[in-house]
């Protein structure tokens, strides 16, 4: 099998990059395209990033978001994404020497390694916008100061049509039987609930202080 | 110069000491932070709080609660033709039962004696799980819903009375029998189920060491320890504009529960039918548009919601008021705001 290169492993940091971008400007968050990003590629991914994050700096892991990835065996390396552009720590003159020493000794690692972990902001649901999950999983999210007719998210028995005027939104059509998603109104703060579809649309029109709804 | 030597040795392993009392405390305790997961069960969507170190740790907790919260929606679901209240409904005289489920419908019954033997003007219970037959009539399901007439649920209401059911068998024994003396009684118990699951999901997480949690299975929900920097904070919700919060609570180590008209419903000729039943008369209690109970478990605060709703106020504030550990708040058709004791210390400052 083929060995994943460097070329490779910077196309893949790019794509992952380029995807967290994209998502962020789609969020409307500009922010985004600013913050580092790292990709990580070792045989000691817990360690490393410990390392990593103690070196740029990260003493608490709040807010940051850790994701693992199997990969083929792959020389291990350190990349990251700043500013939109892929950076080479190896070379960059803007790089910190103790990120250049552990980028190099990273190289220097005769073990190939499985694992390529990613370090990212962790994408919070910014205000004023509403959120979609189907079981679990976040599918789209949208500007509420935007007005939608059609937004369509796909459940688990059909799809589920919002749209959002004014700062709110709401359900037009439904693909359940008992329309209560429907019933709900329209809504700049709160959940709106399809549970035949497993679909929450959260709306955070403004930062909720509650732990929990009763009612 | 060996003075000094010495002196550098001393300090480096004073150092590596003072280095090992302070990572521990390090490596534990900022880390601690509320993560929140969402998940669909029983009909309704299951909110998941848990504060742990990580993620990963957080995600494990929620699945083990989750696990436990779908073995309680198979064991009780009354649609689902493998469960017991299913096979109970559909049996002509009763079922062999497990422990479980005969401690469940006990505690049921429970209520609803609790409630007659504190109110003695009440001639029976108002959280009655009989009440199925009647509530079958409405077909809340149904794409256009129809109220039934009264002559139906006059002859529907023959088959209602917590009364007499009867439950049978003991642990010596392990055998364990629910019994109904006319095969069209059946029982519902979708107003306790949710108040158990949560329950026994908590329970599960207490279990593998979790101190700070929060499970909301559609309004039914237990605060677990507190979160940190704090009690947890209940909204609840606006019987007339849902999107909006009427009292925020705080709350640690204990559960609440809200019985509403708002929640399942349908119009019909201008007049709202929604689904809490008074077993007296068959149609939907009338005089408040929702009830809020804390109690020390969520099937208690299930329970005791369902009876504030249908009693109201001033009766029901009455009532909950001889009931040691429980306290409500009723929201009236005019939408006036009533407490029982000891109510207004779980109130947030901010929402008085």
């Amino acid at each position: 099998m083929r060995q994943m290169d460097r070329r490779e492993f910077l196309k893949r940091a790019t794509l992952f990059g380029g995807g967290a971008m994209a998502v962020s400007l789609l969020f409307g968050t500009e922010a985004g395209a600013a913050e580092t990003q790292y990709f990580l590629i070792t045989n000691h991914p817990a360690e490393d990033t410990r390392r990593l994050l103690r070196l740029v700096g990260v003493h608490s892991r709040t807010g940051i978001r850790v994701q693992s990835t199997p990969i083929r065996p792959s020389a291990q390396d350190l990349s990251l994404i700043s500013g939109g552009r892929v950076m080479d720590p190896g070379r960059d003159p803007k790089i910190t020497q103790a990120l250049r020493r552990l980028t190099a000794e990273l190289r220097n690692r005769p073990v190939r390694a499985h694992t390529l972990v990613h370090i990212a902001k962790e994408v919070k649901q910014e205000k004023n916008t509403a959120r979609f999950e189907v079981d679990g999983h976040v599918v789209e999210q949208v500007d509420l100061a935007t007005d939608y007719s059609n937004i369509v998210i796909p459940g688990v028995q059909g799809e589920t049509t919002f749209r959002v005027r004014n700062g709110r939104l709401s359900v037009v059509t439904s693909s359940c039987r008992h329309h209560l998603c429907q019933k709900m109104g329209a809504r700049w703060q709160g959940r709106i609930i399809c549970a035949p579809n497993k679909l929450v649309a959260s709306v955070s029109g403004g930062r909720s202080t509650l732990d929990g709804i009763t009612g | 110069m060996a003075n000094l030597t010495n002196s550098t040795v001393f300090q480096r392993a004073l150092y590596r000491a003072l280095l090992l009392l302070v990572l521990p405390l390090w490596g534990c305790s900022p880390g601690e932070q509320p993560f929140h997961f969402t998940r669909f069960a029983m009909d309704t969507v299951i909110e998941y709080t848990i504060v742990a170190p990580e993620k990963r740790t957080a995600r494990e907790q929620m699945l083990r609660a989750q696990q436990e919260i779908e073995r309680v929606e198979h064991l009780l679901g009354e649609d689902d033709s493998l469960s017991e209240i299913y096979r109970f409904n559909h049996s002509p005289g009763g079922i062999r039962t497990n422990r479980e489920v005969s401690q469940f419908i006990r505690r049921a019954l429970g209520f609803y004696w609790e409630e007659v033997d504190l109110d003695l003007t009440a001639s029976r219970g108002s959280f009655d799980i009989t009440i199925k037959p009647v509530l079958n009539l409405y077909h809340f399901k149904a794409d256009h819903p129809v109220p039934p007439t009264a002559e139906q649920v006059r002859r529907a209401l023959e088959f209602v009375g917590a009364d007499r059911l009867k439950l049978a068998g003991d642990a010596p024994s392990g055998e364990y029998r629910l019994e109904k003396p006319d095969s069209n009684m059946a029982i519902g118990v979708g107003g306790l189920a949710k108040g158990y699951a949560v329950d026994e999901a908590i329970r599960v997480l207490r279990q593998a060491g979790v101190t700070q949690a929060l499970i909301n299975a559609g309004g039914d929900l237990y605060c677990l320890g507190s979160k940190p920097g704090g009690p947890w904070k209940i909204g609840i919700q606006n019987p007339v504009e849902t999107s909006e919060i009427v009292k925020v609570l705080q709350m640690a180590d204990a559960a609440v529960a809200t019985s509403g008209n708002y929640q399942r419903y349908f119009m019909y000729r201008g007049r709202r039918y929604h689904h809490i039943l008074d077993p007296a008369t068959g149609w939907p209690a009338g005089r408040a548009q929702s009830a809020t109970v804390i109690a020390p478990t969520t099937e208690q605060a299930d329970a005791w919601a369902t009876i504030l709703f249908i009693r109201s106020a001033p009766d029901g504030i009455a009532l909950l008021n001889k009931v040691p550990g429980i306290s409500g708040m009723v929201i009236d058709a005019a939408g006036g705001i009533h407490y029982s004791d000891g109510f207004r210390q779980f109130l947030d400052p901010v929402s008085f």
